[in-house]
């Protein structure tokens, strides 16, 4: 089989897998060697569905000895299959990054054989970029569940970022659609991945810290190289299963707090499929992934707890108003407030304001006093901050009544894709199928078929 | 030095040769005669408006240097990092933001410390639009750094072409000598007529057209059809929006990417014929 082929396929394979971020590790460029990877990450292209390309995004092949609904490499399903030789990966890697094409390797593979075979394949190909042509750019990993402790160790030292899949949001759904997946071998090397870089930190600030006079200076004999310095991330598909907004949320708080991930990732589950198992009629529910996307900003970037977003009462994310606005909403009693004289975590919480404007407010507020003109100027979303905020007591939003619905009817946004977009709200229809599967039941909602299953 | 100081004028342009130094005597310029233009230009993107008189000046790296100085000493070498980087978009209206900014700079009637953290007064006019022209050229380079392609000629050379609407390739080759230490390059800005060159140890702008390029190697157009089709297969089409990405990668850039050129049959690998693709047109 020829490369060109080859790539399609394998590229083909990959690209449901969300994660396609560059950032994280600062690797400086060195002379003589190709490559160099800064924290903000870089992206190289963007594809008709507007997702960024950064890195090469393949799979090292896609036969696979695991048979999961939701998967298109799933052994029943009969699709081309192909296979990558580690040195010619790594050549494609080469001849695509020196074009400025990418900005590193993203290595996800199907497994063959074992675990342990497939991740020694893929340190085949990290170790002759690495090692034998001195490759300084970014290079993302996927761990894949069941592979021994000392392999993954070693994949973490030649990467910069790992990641092991959740695939589903909790365990009875990884049971019905993965079951030679375990929800402990998934969890095992997060838990081992997360150890490693905790350890790795410690050992470098012990390094780093500067000895007192007495002190001798604490070197290292050999410099070992870092594991995975952009942290651990992973994935989840949403809508493949009946788990609510709240239940996925509470799971990515409590994976930021207790495995310390540096992003979890959402992916809108399209019928790639027709396993009676899963749903096929939904449409694809982009809507739904949008508004987690941004309650999982509100929880990283603007320090809102998961108990503020969403509670048991409320399972679902609102459709019309964004999390942020929703909060506000039913915070009114916070609000107006001051922009000349609040605290930055106060400005955070104001619809319209977000981490940059409110740095800037509180920057330009030293100088001057801030009203209507200048709050435009400073690039806020003036529209929407205006119910939220008084100038130098004067009350912004006159016009609407302070009331719950009122500011409501102002604030909706329903997610729009443009002219083209099919953002969710069009629902998709599946496929029509020539051949029915043999178990042409009508498809049961996800709960039903949950409960007969236990 | 011994000044003339001619009467004034009213409706006049300040017309300079394009690069930094040229905008900063236009700016010394300004001070020597007293005047205030209505437009500070790069000569080749001149438009006379009604009635307007046009002043060439020359570039004097004396009298830049004086201009930089003054500005450094002012208000600190950020503040003249940023006036330098916004004066490279090519917007009309950008030799007046900058002059208004360095007279804003200068001006002693402001207080002396409101000047020295002038960028943090985000609040005044005169500064934001100059910030906001920055961040104009900010997003430029970045749009450079991850849309500028090379592709290997016969003589070794990695060659790329683009088309940036400010004066970016200096400001992003630090970037690519840094990444791209192994390989002698060249990235030519087809707009301004310039090109950032490195040739394996340092890196110097140059001037003027593109001379003949040599062709390039037979290995490079195969894989730019396999970049292409690797971009095409990537796509989703269950989240096709076109919206979205044209808004990350502007059209204007296109033509110098080769995934948004045309590309051959996507089957035709497929079948496995060992068909030989035809050539891309470049």
């Amino acid at each position: 089989m020829d490369l060109i082929a080859k790539l399609e396929i394998l590229a083909d394979a990959a690209k449901y897998d969300v994660a396609c971020t560059s950032s994280g590790a600062s690797r400086a460029a060195k002379r003589g060697a190709l490559g160099n990877s800064s924290s903000a990450g870089l992206c190289h292209s963007f594809t008709a569905d507007g997702r960024c390309i950064s890195l090469l995004k393949v799979l090292l092949t896609n036969e696979c000895v695991y048979d999961c609904a939701y998967c298109v490499n799933r052994r029943s399903n009969e699709v081309l299959r192909a296979c990558f030789e580690p040195r010619e990966l790594a050549d494609l890697t080469i001849q695509f990054y020196r074009r400025n094409y990418i900005e590193g390797l993203f290595l996800s593979s199907g497994v063959v054989k074992s675990p342990d075979y497939t991740t020694e394949l893929a340190i085949r190909t990290l170790t002759i970029l690495r090692e034998e042509y001195g490759f300084r750019g970014y290079i993302h990993a996927k761990a894949v569940p069941g592979t021994s402790p000392e392999l993954i160790d070693r994949l973490g030292r030649l990467s910069d970022r790992l990641s092991v899949n959740l695939e589903l949001p909790s365990r009875k759904s990884l049971d019905l659609l993965a079951p030679q997946k375990s929800r402990q071998r998934i969890l095992a090397p997060m838990r081992q991945i997360q150890q490693s870089i905790a350890e790795d930190a410690e050992t470098r600030a012990l390094v780093r810290k500067k000895p007192t006079f007495y002190q001798r200076k604490t070197t290292i004999a050999r410099k070992a190289e870092a594991f995975a310095p952009a942290g651990q991330s992973t994935q989840m598909i949403i809508g493949a299963t009946p788990e609510t907004d709240f239940q996925i949320l509470n799971l990515s708080a409590a994976l930021y707090r207790s495995l310390d991930l540096k992003r979890v990732f959402f992916s809108a589950y399209l019928p790639v499929s027709s396993d009676s198992r899963l749903p096929q009629t939904d449409g694809v529910q982009l809507n739904r992934e949008h508004r987690l996307y941004q309650a999982d900003w509100l929880m990283r970037f603007y320090r809102y707890d998961v108990a503020e977003l969403i509670d048991e009462k409320h399972p679902f994310l609102d459709a019309d108003v964004d999390p942020k606005a929703n909060w506000a909403l039913n915070h009114l009693e916070a609000f107006p407030v001051e922009v000349n004289a609040a605290p930055i975590e106060m400005l955070l919480r104001v619809p319209g304001i977000g981490p940059v404007g409110a740095r800037k407010i509180v920057r330009a507020r030293k100088t001057a006093t801030l009203r209507e003109p200048e709050l435009r100027k400073l690039g806020i979303a003036y529209k929407r901050a205006r119910y939220f905020i008084t100038c130098n007591g004067s009350y912004m939003g006159k016009g609407v009544p302070f009331t719950r619905e009122s500011m409501r009817a102002q604030l909706a946004s329903p997610i729009d894709g443009g002219r083209h977009g099919r953002r969710a709200g069009n629902v998709l229809p599946g496929q029509m199928s020539l051949f029915e599967p043999e178990a042409a039941q009508p498809a049961l909602p996800g709960s039903e078929v949950l409960a007969q299953w236990s | 030095m011994e000044l003339t100081r001619p009467e004034p004028l009213r409706n006049v342009a300040y017309l300079h040769d394009g690069s930094l130094e040229g905008m900063l005597c236009c700016v010394f310029e300004s001070y020597v005669r007293r005047e205030h233009p209505e437009d500070v230009v790069a000569e080749q993107r001149y438009q006379p408006r009604l009635g307007q008189s046009a002043i060439y000046v020359s570039t004097d790296y004396e009298r830049a240097l004086r201009v930089r100085r003054g500005i450094e000493r002012e208000a600190g070498s950020r503040a003249f990092g940023a006036a330098a980087r916004a004066s490279a978009h090519d917007a009309p209206e950008a030799g007046v933001i900058v002059l208004d900014f360095v007279r804003y700079v200068m001006d002693r009637s402001v207080k002396r410390d409101k000047r020295r953290s002038v960028l943090s007064d985000e609040a005044n006019p005169i500064v934001q639009n100059l910030l906001a022209l920055e961040r104009r050229v900010a997003n430029e380079e970045e749009k450079m750094r991850q849309f500028v392609r090379f592709s290997e000629l016969e003589n070794g050379v990695w060659f790329a072409r683009c088309n940036p609407n400010a004066r970016v390739v200096p400001l992003v080759m630090p970037h690519f000598v840094a990444r791209f230490n192994i390989q002698p390059f060249m990235i030519y800005d087809e707009c301004h007529k310039m090109a950032g060159v490195y040739d394996g140890n340092d890196w110097e702008l140059v001037d003027g057209e593109a001379a003949r390029i040599p062709a390039r190697t037979s290995e490079d157009g195969y894989v730019e059809r396999l970049w292409q089709r690797f971009y095409d297969t990537l796509s989703i089409e269950a989240r096709y929006n076109p919206e979205l990405r044209r808004h990350f990668m502007p059209v204007r850039l296109w033509k110098n990417l080769p995934e948004t050129r045309p590309v051959p049959s996507r089957d035709e690998a497929l079948l496995g014929s060992g068909a030989v693709l035809p050539e891309v047109i470049v």
